[in-house]
């Protein structure tokens, strides 16, 4: 089983899964079948039962499905987004906006599970005041000059 | 946080203050009107009162009839010697986003802002707030947008929020322009302010979604430039002007143009692509939401999956457009005019 991971919180629009880490300040993009592996995941299902349901839909994929998505849920633990987890299944529905399969038809042909990682933004959520204090230590900090 | 040392923090900051104001004559005072909220600044000197009211200046209540919703306090350490209280409780630097978390609970938030060695807090059940800086002469960025994790704090309290985003229109209806520092929305916002349009902001403004549509508020009367962007614009360099060595403030304060709201009808996220065209193209809501929301989270400690949540239900009313910008400057006003327009919209969907 799996769950969130820490300071990872994420929304879904449009079919695209947008995740952020409030802790690194990386951003990620999850597409394809990987929002519904996502959201099956963190509703308890194994992840066996998860890629013979896909393989299921989509037969002429079947190893592809397989390889993919075990590579995808490794990404997704390699980047803290997602953590093996050994607690209960919740049967709790996520909030409106986090999943909307339900009024998204499912691809007509199988799409692999998709993970863009964005870091640009790391600088504005990592504070490293080594650099900015002075001889007395943080947080006292050097003068400034305008 | 206990409620004891929840109590604790407060008193300390409120004597901090007194002891702040008692160096000079009295508070200045200046009051805002920040969407329905009514907000008062206490500055313990002219000198930080000028420097951030110039900015503020857009949301200054000179009415000022009713008593305010939440007060801050605002001082610099170097012309009052007070500095911000409990400093021995803080065992390591800030996590992440400067977040304070020795000194914050469920209703008081304290950050630390390194690059100019400033402190906000806010205690959202007695309403009071303060601002404390080490340094009487304040960079650029808090002269161009004041007490901003403060304002950000108190409108997400409220229910609105402070978004990275620059806003521009005509006859009371506009655009949000999105994406990280570099990727043209400054230049982009004054660029249709030269042209004419109405601005709210160039790099964050206030949003609610309350109404049939959303609205942008104005939260500060500047623009921040490079001195590229400067020449690019036919704008005079920057002499006499607050720089930080690469950008520098284009103050704003009463200029005609500049208003308090603008009804958002479209999201644009342009980025400089070069070339001698600039392009209008529909993009899609998810990387909509990818230019909007990282920056915006990274800007503002403790902002969290509720400020996520917003973003993705604001980004899901608009439609929005990837603005590849290129050097004929001149369309911008108007390609931005077309985004906020329904008949554009449906023609380029079609």
């Amino acid at each position: 089983m799996f769950a969130l991971g820490v300071d990872v919180a994420y929304e879904v629009i449009e079919g695209e899964l947008v995740a952020i880490n409030l802790g690194s300040g990386a951003y990620f993009s999850i597409q394809g079948s990987g929002v519904d592996i996502w959201h099956a995941l963190l509703r308890g299902s194994p992840l066996d039962a998860i890629i013979s349901d896909i393989r299921g839909r989509y037969p002429d994929a079947a190893e592809a499905v397989e390889v993919d998505a075990r590579r995808f849920v490794e990404r997704t633990v390699q980047e803290h987004l997602l953590v093996p987890s050994g607690a209960p299944v919740t049967t709790t529905p996520p909030p409106t906006g986090q999943d909307d399969s339900s009024h998204t038809p499912p691809p007509a042909g199988y799409i692999p599970p998709r993970l863009e990682k964005f870091d640009d933004m790391a600088d504005l959520f990592l504070l490293d005041p080594i650099h900015d204090v002075s001889d007395a230590g943080w947080p006292h900090v050097p003068p400034r000059n305008r | 946080m206990s409620q004891v040392a929840r109590d604790c923090l407060c008193s300390a900051l409120a004597e901090a203050a007194r002891r702040a104001f008692s160096r000079h004559h009295a508070p200045v005072v200046h009051h805002l009107r920040l969407a329905s909220d009514r907000i008062s600044l206490r500055f313990a000197t002219e000198s930080l009162a000028a420097q951030m009211m110039a900015a503020l200046s857009v949301i200054e209540d000179r009415a000022h009839e009713q008593p305010a919703d939440v007060v801050l306090d605002v001082w610099d350490t170097e012309s009052t010697s007070v500095p911000f209280p409990h400093l021995d409780r803080v065992a390591a630097r800030p996590e992440g986003r400067g977040e304070v978390v020795e000194l914050s609970g469920d209703d008081v938030w304290v950050a630390y802002q390194a690059a100019s060695a400033s402190w906000s807090a806010l205690d959202l059940r007695a309403r009071r707030g303060a601002f404390v800086t080490a340094s009487s002469a304040l960079p650029l960025f808090e002269i161009a947008a004041p007490l901003r994790t403060l304002l950000g704090w108190w409108s997400t309290y409220r229910g609105r929020h402070v978004v990275h985003a620059a806003a521009v229109g005509t006859g009371g209806r506009g655009v949000l322009l999105a994406g990280k520092g570099g990727s043209g929305k400054s230049t982009s916002a004054v660029t249709a302010l030269l042209a004419g349009m109405s601005f709210v902001g160039d790099d964050f403004c206030l949003v609610d979604t309350d109404g049939v549509r959303p609205t942008a508020h104005a939260l500060f009367a500047s623009a921040k430039l490079t001195d590229d962007a400067r020449h690019r614009l036919g704008l005079a360099p920057a002499a006499d002007v607050v720089t930080d060595g690469t950008k520098s403030m284009l103050p704003l304060r009463d200029h005609p143009l500049v208003v308090r709201t603008l009804e958002v009808r479209a999201l644009v996220v342009p980025t400089v692509a070069g070339g001698t065209e600039s392009v209008l193209r529909p993009l899609s809501r998810g990387r909509a939401l990818i230019a909007l929301a990282p920056s915006t989270l990274g800007l503002l400690p403790f902002s969290s999956e509720a400020s996520l949540r917003f973003m993705r239900c604001l980004v899901e009313r608009l439609p929005c457009y990837a603005l590849s910008l290129a050097t004929d400057y001149d369309r911008v006003p108007r390609m931005l005019m077309q985004a906020a327009s329904a008949t554009f919209h449906r023609s380029a969907t079609s």
